[in-house]
This record gives structure tokens, sequence and C-alpha cells, in this order.
């Protein structure tokens, strides 16, 4: 690790954007707010996610350059960087980028006033084949570097190499968020299937699956996966999971998952279940597949009827799979690139105070419509259904929308591939 | 509902950004397409004897159709590839082995259906554009 202490001024120039509000002309609810936003950071390289300080201070991982943080008054320290990357305190040459692989999910200890630690998802290449991992880190006092790095996880599936399929680069369905429970106990770390056939239903291999954790890496006390799974398991037979969040009476984990060309999930978590993916070959009347992983069969390229799709590779396959954890919404059945989720809560978003927030990045493929927007669920209490779901009318437009967490003071932060984070404030 | 704040709003802009349920939302995404192809028909009718290029009908079809994919800058996204330091030629002949369904690299299924309705115009507009302000 090499050391370089810099900082990036200019960020907290570009910080100060205009408060521009839109009128949101209220359809049936008489109680919704009018949004306004700014720009937060702009000229951002793929922000995959952010955690914030009671105070307002943000870290935020850029997935082919590292973790940074913003402080309350604008001004970006760069952490630790990645391969290749310049002007980070720190660089580190094992941590590695390739197609949706890099640096992904960041969270907070719970305890970071005493401890000072967070924690981050990255593929690694220290290991031959390359993995996932989740490092803790300790961050100084100034809040200008990280030290004492720690791999809790070094075990997480990563697709080595290119396959014969959509998005079929190194480092596809790589899975990649992380948060806290809301008691602050355990860690939950969201895995992809990296396009195999054999990892979702593996009870050994650290893809597909919602790792618990404790915050030295140890499986969670309590995890109930099936006998012989790897213990950390929490839930597992997931596609590819990118968004996770937890009800805000309940606690119970929530998570986003991609569809194979059809039905984005939904799903409410329960301790020891299977998501019920499972895209081997010669299983539920499929036969060969492209690289032994039928996961956008019968057809790849073209566009189908995303029902005819469903029947034939399901995303939750509740006949191989009675007992399949099922999704509380499916997106019409319909894969637009469903991504980061959390919870709107405070009497400030008035008719939405408890909405669950899902973005979408949008696809377009097969005359699908891309799609790109949050939408706003009235999920169940129960996990198992929605009551409602509407679109948020967003006062910056529509982009892709990788991750949305709610900041420190209700106000709703939003991170877009497109290379920016975005706040937006209810009125 | 309109937007106020974007620099180069797309032509379905006004039209995505509803807070209608789901169904209402495909019923008005849907209604991009005629539209859009309106108002470039009517746009290529008026340059169909032009030689040079057409740059601000390549940027409005680039912001509608692209940037969702390619970003509003053309610097790439995700798993969608960069187009900036392309000539025209080169992304011209790109394009045209799109419309015409060849695969190019792994992605090429999310990329064809882009192409498949443009013109030699739109082509060369686009490639226009594109050349000229994303280098
Ligand atoms: C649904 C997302 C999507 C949309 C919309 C889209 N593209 Fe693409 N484009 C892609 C992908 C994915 C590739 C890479 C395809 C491959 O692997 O062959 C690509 C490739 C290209 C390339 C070749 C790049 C290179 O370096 O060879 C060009 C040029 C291009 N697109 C232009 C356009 C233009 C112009 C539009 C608008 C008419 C457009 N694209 C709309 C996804 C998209």
């Amino acid at each position: 690790m090499s050391q370089k202490p810099t900082i990036r001024p200019f960020c907290a120039v570009l910080a100060s954007a205009a408060i521009i509000g839109v009128p949101a002309t209220a359809t049936s609810s008489t109680d919704t707010p009018e949004l306004s936003h700014t720009t937060v950071l702009s000229d951002l390289e793929n922000p995959w996610d952010m955690a914030f300080l009671p105070d307002g201070t943000m870290f935020f991982t850029e997935k082919c350059r590292g973790l940074s943080v913003r402080l309350p008054d604008g001004e970006v320290n760069n952490l630790l960087g990645m391969e290749g990357t310049e002007g980070y305190a720190t660089t580190t040459d094992d941590l590695v980028c390739q197609g949706q692989a890099g640096m992904n999910g960041v969270a907070i200890d719970p305890d970071f006033d005493e401890n000072r630690t967070i924690y981050v998802y990255s593929a690694s290449s220290m290991s031959d084949p390359r993995t996932n991992r989740v490092l803790r880190l300790k961050v100084n006092s100034d809040v200008s570097n990280v030290s004492d790095r720690t791999d809790i996880v070094d075990d997480i599936a990563y697709k080595p190499a290119p396959t014969d399929h959509p998005f079929g680069d190194a480092g596809a369905h790589n899975g990649g968020r992380i948060r806290f429970d809301r008691d602050g106990r355990f860690l939950y770390v969201t895995t992809g299937d990296t396009h195999n056939g054999e990892v979702p239903q593996s009870p050994t291999r650290l893809g597909s699956k919602v790792l618990r954790i404790d915050r030295d890496g140890k499986a969670a006390e309590g995890n109930n996966p099936p006998e012989g799974f790897d213990p950390r398991t929490f839930t597992y037979g997931h596609r590819n999971v990118q968004g996770l969040t937890f009800h805000p009476k309940t606690g119970q984990p929530i998570v986003t998952e991609h569809g194979p060309w059809h039905s984005d999930e939904v799903n409410a978590l329960v301790n020891g279940g299977n998501s019920g993916w499972d895209p081997r070959p010669n299983m539920a009347g499929r036969g060969d597949c492209p690289d032994d992983y039928c996961g956008y069969e019968p057809n790849q390229n073209e566009g189908m009827d995303p029902k005819e799709r469903a029947a034939y590779m399901p995303l939750t396959d509740t006949e191989t799979y009675p007992d399949a954890l099922q999704p509380a919404w499916k997106n019409n059945n319909l894969s637009q690139g469903i991504s980061g989720a959390d919870f709107l809560t405070g009497d400030q978003w008035g008719a939405w105070n408890g909405r669950l927030l899902v973005g979408f990045m949008g696809i377009g493929f097969g005359g699908t419509p891309v799609g790109q927007r949050i939408s706003m669920i009235d999920i169940a209490e129960d996990g198992l259904s929605v009551n409602d779901v509407a679109e948020m009318p967003l006062p910056m437009g529509s982009a892709r929308f990788r991750s949305i967490v709610q900041g420190p003071d209700g106000d709703l932060f939003v991170a877009v591939d497109e290379g920016a984070i975005y706040r937006i404030t209810p009125e | 509902m309109k937007r106020r704040c974007h620099q180069a709003a797309p032509l379905h802009a006004s039209l995505r950004l509803s807070f209608d349920s789901n169904t209402t939302y495909l019923e008005k995404t849907t209604m991009k397409r005629p539209l859009f192809f309106g108002i470039t028909a009517a746009l290529t009718i008026g340059w169909a004897s032009a030689q040079a290029a057409d740059m601000s009908a390549g940027k409005t079809m680039f912001a509608d159709a692209c940037a969702q994919c390619h970003g509003p800058t053309g610097k790439g996204m995700a798993s969608f590839p960069s187009l900036r330091g392309r000539d025209t030629d080169y992304i011209e002949s790109r394009l045209k082995q799109y419309r015409a369904g060849e695969r190019v690299g792994a992605n090429s299924s999310l990329m064809i259906p882009n192409a498949a309705n443009l013109s030699d115009d739109d082509i060369a507009n686009l490639a226009a554009y594109i050349a000229e302000n994303f280098d």
C-alpha cells in the first residue's frame, strides 16, 4: 500500500449546484411533497454506493476507482484507490474492476464513533482465480485516509472469464450491496450467480447468496441454512442481488433481484430461505445451454414474450422448489435493471412515508420499455405482496439509478451511472 | 408534470416523468415511438436534399434514443461502451453492421434493435454528432 495524502477540492465547487424546484402535481393523494434536487457530486465514474455518518459525511465508491468521502463542508478526500488509479491516499493494486465487478457496496460500522470502522465490497486479484471480498478498514481521525485492512470475507464468487451470454464479460452478476441491519448487529452481503449454473443452489460456493456475518466475517449467530451449507448463508438461490434494505417496522431484510430478460423481483427474506433460481442445464425441462448456464433461455438474443420466458426459465422456480421464497413484486414480468433500494421514512415525505423505493437502471431489450425510474412501492408488512406501486416524480429526470440511500436528515440520495450523486428534498 | 431543469431534455422526458402506476407508465412509454419517429421523419425530409449531416437532428436523436445507454456525453456506463474518440466512418460502419443484425461484441443483442430502424441519414447525422462532440 503506497501512501499519498490527497484531496479533490474541485468537487467542492461542482457540488454547489442550484436548487431547482419542480412542482409535483399530485394525482390521487393530496399529501404528497414537492421535490427539489441538488447535485451533490458530478464527474464521477460509475458511482456505485454511498453510506452516511450522522453529520452528513458521505462515503462513496466508484466502481473502477475506489473509495472516497465527501465531508459536510463539501471537500472530497480520495481514500482507497484501486489498481491503476492516482490521487488516492492509499492505493491497493489487488482491487480490480472488470465488467460489472469492481468496488461495489460500502457500509459504516454502527459503532463508528468508537471504532472508526467501515466496510467495502470489492473484486480482488489477491486470490487466483479472483474473488470478491469484504474489506474492513479503519478511517483516520481527519477522515483523509484508511488503514488496517482486514478482508473479513475473501471467498465470494467472481466470474473469471467471458462466456457466451448477454453481458457476458468477466465480472458479471457480481452482487455487491452490503448493509448493517437495523439493530446494528450483523452485516448482510449480497452476491451474484456469476453466470454459473452451479452456483445458485450450491451449498458451498458463495455466490447467489445473501450472507449474514458479524464484524469479523464469521457466520451470524442464528443463521439457518439447510444442512451442509456454508454457515454464513442467510438465503440462497438468488440470481443477482443489487438492492438491500430493511423494513422500518419489522426489520425484515428486503432485496431486489435482477430478472433474466423478465421479472425483476422484490423479495422479503426469511432466514435459510431459497429464492428458487436454478439455471443449471438439463433441469426442469431444459436441455443444454451456452456455457452450461441457462439463465437467458430459451432465447438469449431475441425479444420474446416475458411471460413465455418466465414459464420456461422462472426466476423463482416453485415447481422444483415448492418452498421457495415468494417475491412480493415482479415488476409486471419485466426486466429493466432493478438495483438499489431503501425505505423512505419521515413525516416530511407525507403520503410516501414508509414507501420502499426501488431504482431501475433501464435496459430496453427485446421490446421491453427501458424503464429508468424510481418506483415507490407500498409493500405489505408481511413482505409477501404490494398494495400500490407509483413512480417518483424526479426533479432531475431519469437516469441509471444504481444506488438509493436515505441520508441522515431524511433527504434522499441517489447515485446514477451517468456519474452523479443527487440529493432530493421534499418540500 | 414538466421537467424544467434538464440540459438536454429528451423528447419523451415529460412522457416518462409521470408518477402514475406502472401500467400507465408502460402506455406512456410506448407512445414515445410514434412521436419520436414522427419528428425524426420531419427532420429527415427537411434535409433530404442536403449533403452535410444534420448535427442538431443527430443531437436530438442521440439524447432521445442513445444517451440512456451510452451516457449523455457518450462516455459509456456500466456494460455500455464509450463512444468517445471514434471518427465518423467508424461509427457509421458500426451502426450499419448493427442495423444489418450483425453481431460485433458480446452485447450486440442490446444494440441491434436500436439500429434496426435507422435510415442512412439518421446514421450520418448520429455519426457526425458523436464524432464531433464526444472526443
Ligand atoms: C439498450 C442500450 C443501448 C442503446 C439504447 C444504444 N446502444 Fe449502442 N451499444 C450498446 C451496446 C451494449 C453496445 C456494444 C454491443 C456489442 O457488444 O457488440 C453498443 C455499441 C454501439 C456502438 C459501437 C461502439 C464501438 O466502440 O464499436 C456504437 C457506435 C453505438 N452503440 C451507437 C449507438 C447509437 C448511435 C445509439 C442510438 C441510436 C445507440 N448506440 C443506442 C447499447 C445501446
